[in-house]
């Protein structure tokens, strides 16, 4: 998939000379949950370790955006290092509002450039913008040159795209320094292509979703055909999946409704390495093929109360593993082969019941990591008590307002079973986890200020915890991880970043 | 023909006059003309145009000419001559009489290597096949003189400096072809080099040549690309100096990148002396910051000192005899960033070169040029510099330590080259150069004739060396741009050469 090329670097020749192809990965997050998988887990990471985390981690800096008034926090934050703009190599942070997208320089806290598409017209959104960028590509300036013979000179970049050639997915030509876009889907149903490094209108937008004012959760990307799906009953927008092929210039759109369907999850579709979206529903999850016809799903039995999370695709063994909620508050594992078994009821594991209170609009979130070991994990963030027929090998005392809980993939005799590993201190309005080299972070949105913690992502154990250093709650906001930072925003619309320092 | 041959014969006449013999003025590169008489802040509101003189030079990329070397008293075919030499960026030397403007010889280089001349101009702005190697000249005093230059080729040829013929066999400096070589420096002898930007493999490295056995050699491992445009600078106790950019750091392996190094020579060894390579190192790697200057040396209470920058736009003050203390992180000084902010590898921080001097109070200045506004406070300055300027530095001792303290600030410059010091005057080009690399708005990176096109004509200006005030500008006079070529000053001339092939003599009458 295009996101798994997000490592590809190169030897490229700029006034500092040749830097080459084998440099330590960057810290890209470039959808919710990291990658097209949702996994939240971030692959790239090198500073942070249990560790570090305990010693040398620390608030960095914040960054007021937006007028202060917006009812809803901003976005998760994604991030695309090392980006070459005419003002020199930048770390971007992107998040949005309702109607402004944001460009923070991710080391310095500045913002770079900021684009409103908020129109007096428009009817009033009820979610935020929602974005994905297009694949990085990297320059390592650090990067040893490969064992070998010395390569060859790079060919002379491709010419840049004439500017009337433009539309919205089409490539920038230029070569290595190409200008990179960002999609963006506004409130009105049009997507919108940003030039990274200016935000300037790449190409005029693309008319997407039929009907504006709805709220969409979450773009997602796999070889340039765009996915979200939109609902929660917002401007009568019906609960459906959309896509948009941008490769072509006739932008066919693609769409899945299913009867009496309503969509979970706030991280939109994730997308599996076939190029399966999959979606969860009040009924389980959905597999849609390229025509987003559903060709494969999961339906518990019985069905009881589900978590409101959106599904994580997790490669373990070769296969391809799906990490969703399951029937009656339970968590399930799911074969993407073959989602439920012949009868579409028969999961791969699952656990007991987790949230069986889960009170309405608490948000549950998914994911999951491959430990050094190579044993997996999944871990969810929990709105409320988890039940007690749970019994978790290390706790950290009372969770009654939410947790984070880890499970552990174990095979025995043939059966795979999800074991309850730990679960985390009591916090009140979890975030989705981030996993960053053995350490989970969870964000606790709080009720005065939100906390961010540091665990041991084995045991659970607190490494870190930011005391009263967030001046406000947060609401609906991811984390993002990369290069030694995390990164959210608190209700105020303030961008916080903790993380390892690097001297400037 | 005996009369001719006698002529030709560039005899080492010690005149007294002033010369540039070398880049920067000097084998510490510190762009100071001690011998100026002439040119001085009460006569420089006089200076005009003495004379321009177009050559054939074909421009290679955006270069045309570098820093021109000035040596006095050469005989000639036409009788003792102070000329003015400039190495072409097509492998073509000028000899041209600093007095009259006129040609005295010209001289193709042949092609030594037994690799092939590529056509055309290579590939982008920065490996573009360009000589980009400052001549040296032998000392004055010397039995004989001559013009050393590096062509293309990757050989240093030998030249008779009053007739341009070669007066030995091409030796070969670097191991391949159109590396991309900065500033000759030759002390006791022995030829320095450095290069940068790999271009056609050539590894990023100190080079020698020995001219009493015409042995080469290097101080092998490759660097990061090494392009201070003056080359190594070569201290009073012997250390050549040199910054890396961006690249691998080893130092098992003595990869040093984003780093200050010091070798010694001896031999015809080159060996890691001493290191300076600052604390956030990671941050200048990971934004493309490098260490891109030749450093300047100067003598201070009876040590070397040595003044480093780079695109960051700090300042790094470091003794020759231990440049990063114990820890190779601890320099005697290191200066706020003092510009570019806005973190840009591109064009805000310091490029080039130095230079250095002393009042007749014993103060010791430092300037440099910087490529955008400055980011501390300088107690006298003369407006914003969103193009950039020159920056004047004092060493103090401050509690007993010794520091670099803000002086002046010039006007605006676009693109400001390497400033020299003569008399009391400051000289510097505002080169007109458009320096962006990437390109926000088509996409890619602006190719040499983006850049061409972007560029508007060259301003040189006198400032009083003491305050920065502005004393002359040569207004609309310049007709070209120029890419890093200095300039070089002697005998109250001012002379340097435009991407257009015109090379310009201002001075006084």
């Amino acid at each position: 998939m295009r996101w798994h090329l997000q490592r590809l670097v190169l030897a490229a020749c700029l006034l500092s000379g040749l830097a080459w192809a084998q440099g330590p990965p960057r810290g890209f997050w470039t959808v919710p949950g990291n990658d097209a998988a949702h996994t939240s887990w971030q692959k790239a990471e090198t500073e942070i370790t249990p560790e570090t985390v305990s010693k040398d981690f620390k608030f960095l800096w914040k960054i007021k955006l937006g007028n202060g008034t917006a009812k809803s926090s901003f976005s998760e934050p994604l991030l695309f290092p090392g980006l070459i703009t005419g003002r020199g190599f930048k770390d971007l942070a992107f998040l949005a509002d309702a109607g402004t997208l944001y460009a923070v320089d991710s080391e310095l806290g500045e913002l770079v450039w900021k684009k409103d598409f908020q129109s007096s017209s428009a009817p009033k959104a009820c979610g935020n913008i929602q974005l994905v960028p297009e694949a990085p590509q990297v320059i390592h300036f650090g990067a040893p040159r490969p064992a070998g013979p010395r390569p060859a000179a790079p060919p002379p970049p491709a010419t840049p795209l004439p500017r009337a050639q433009r539309r919205v997915g089409a490539a920038a030509g230029g070569g290595y320094f190409s200008l990179r876009g960002i999609y963006v889907l506004t409130s009105d149903g049009y997507i919108h292509e940003q030039i990274m490094a200016t935000g300037l209108d790449y190409a005029p937008p693309v008319k997407w979703l039929p009907a504006p004012g709805g709220s969409s959760f979450g773009l997602n990307m796999n070889d340039k055909v765009v996915y979200t799906f939109t609902g929660s009953g917002c401007q009568n927008v019906p609960d459906q999946v959309w896509s948009i092929d941008i490769n072509t210039p006739d932008y066919k759109v693609g769409t899945y409704k299913a009867e009496k369907l309503s969509l979970a999850g706030v991280t939109g579709p994730a997308i599996g390495t076939d190029g399966t979206a999959y979606v969860a529903t009040a009924s389980g999850p959905v597999a849609l093929g390229p025509d987003l016809k559903a060709k494969d799903w999961y339906t518990p039995s019985p069905a009881g109360k589900m978590l409101n999370a959106s599904p994580v695709m997790l490669t373990y063994k070769g296969k391809e593993l799906i990490a969703a909620a399951g029937g009656d508050g339970s968590l399930v594992l799911l074969d993407s082969q073959s989602l439920g078994g012949a009868d579409h009821h028969t999961p791969l594991a699952q656990t007991a019941t987790l949230a069986k209170s889960a009170r309405r609009g608490a948000w549950d979130s998914l994911a999951g990591f491959q430990d050094k070991a190579g044993a997996l994990w999944v871990l969810a963030s929990i709105s409320g008590p988890v039940d007690t027929g749970v019994k978790f090998a290390i706790t950290d005392g009372p969770a009654p307002h939410g947790s984070i809980v880890a499970f552990k993939l174990e095979e025995t005799d043939g059966k795979t079973s999800l074991t309850p590993a730990w679960i985390s201190r009591d916090l009140v309005n979890p975030a989705p986890p981030a996993i960053a080299n053995g350490v989970v972070f969870a964000l606790e949105g709080g009720h005065a200020h939100a906390t961010l913690y540091a665990l041991d992502a084995g045991t659970g154990k607190q490494l870190y915890s930011s005391g009263d250093a967030i001046a406000t709650y947060g609401r609906l906001g991811g984390m993002s991880v990369g290069d030694g930072h995390v990164f959210f925003t608190t209700h105020d619309n303030t961008l916080y970043s903790f993380g390892i320092p690097l001297e400037h | 023909m005996v009369f001719v041959l006698c002529c030709a014969t560039a005899l080492g006449q010690a005149t007294g006059a002033a010369e540039w013999p070398t880049g920067s003025f000097d084998q510490q590169r510190d762009g100071w003309q001690r011998d100026e008489t002439k040119l001085s802040v009460d006569t420089v509101k006089n200076i005009r145009l003495l004379w321009k003189l177009k050559t054939d030079n074909k421009p290679m990329g955006m270069q045309s000419f570098r820093e021109p070397v000035i040596v006095a008293g050469i005989s000639t075919p036409g009788g003792m001559k102070t000329l003015a030499f400039f190495a072409g960026s097509s492998d073509t030397v000028y000899a041209i009489d600093a007095d009259a403007g006129k040609l005295i010889w010209r001289k193709d280089l042949k092609w030594s290597s037994d690799k092939p001349q590529e056509p055309g101009e290579g590939g982008g702005f920065i490996c573009n096949n360009a000589l980009t190697a400052t001549p040296v000249v032998t000392p004055a005093g010397a039995a004989q003189r001559f013009v050393y230059v590096l062509a293309n080729d990757g050989y240093l040829h030998t030249l008779d400096p009053g007739t341009g013929d070669e007066t030995d066999p091409p030796i070969q400096m670097l191991p391949g072809v159109y590396g991309k070589a900065y500033g000759l420096n030759l002390v006791n002898n022995v030829v320095y080099t450095v290069s940068g930007q790999a271009c056609h493999g050539v590894p990023n490295e100190l080079y020698a040549v020995d001219l009493a056995n015409k042995k080469a050699f290097s101080s092998a491992p490759g660097q990061g690309g090494i392009f201070g445009t003056a080359g190594p600078a070569v201290g009073n106790d012997g250390t050549i100096s040199f910054e890396t950019g961006d690249g691998p750091y080893d130092i098992a392996a003595g990869k040093l990148s984003t780093t200050v190094q010091g070798y010694t020579s001896s031999n015809d060894t080159l060996t890691l002396k001493d290191y300076y390579t600052p604390t956030n190192h990671a941050w200048l790697t990971k934004r493309d910051l490098d260490m891109n200057t030749t450093p300047v040396v100067f003598p201070y209470e009876g040590r070397d000192l040595l003044v480093g920058s780079g695109k960051e736009g700090r300042y790094f003050l470091m003794d020759s005899k231990s440049m990063g203390g114990a820890d190779h992180r601890t320099p005697l000084y290191r200066s706020p960033l003092v510009s570019n902010k806005n973190v840009n590898f591109q064009t805000e921080g310091s490029w080039g070169s130095f230079a250095s001097w002393q009042g007749k109070d014993g103060t010791r200045w430092v300037l440099a040029p910087i490529g955008g506004p400055v980011a501390v406070e300088f107690p006298v300055s003369y407006g914003p510099t969103p193009n950039g300027g020159v920056i004047a530095l004092k060493v103090t001792e401050t509690g007993g330590k010794t520091e670099l303290t803000p002086a002046w600030l010039s006007r605006d410059m676009m693109t400001a080259e390497p400033p020299v010091v003569a008399n009391g005057v400051v000289f510097v080009l505002a080169a007109g150069e458009f320096t962006g690399q990437a390109n926000d708005e088509d996409g890619g990176l602006y190719s040499a004739e983006d850049r061409i096109k972007h560029s508007i004509p060259a301003k040189l200006y006198a400032l009083d060396a003491t305050t920065g005030k502005e004393l002359y500008s040569s207004g609309e006079q310049i007709e070209s741009f120029l890419h890093q070529a200095g300039i070089a000053v002697a005998g109250g001339r001012i002379i340097f050469g435009t991407f257009d092939g015109t090379i310009y003599c201002f001075g006084l009458e």
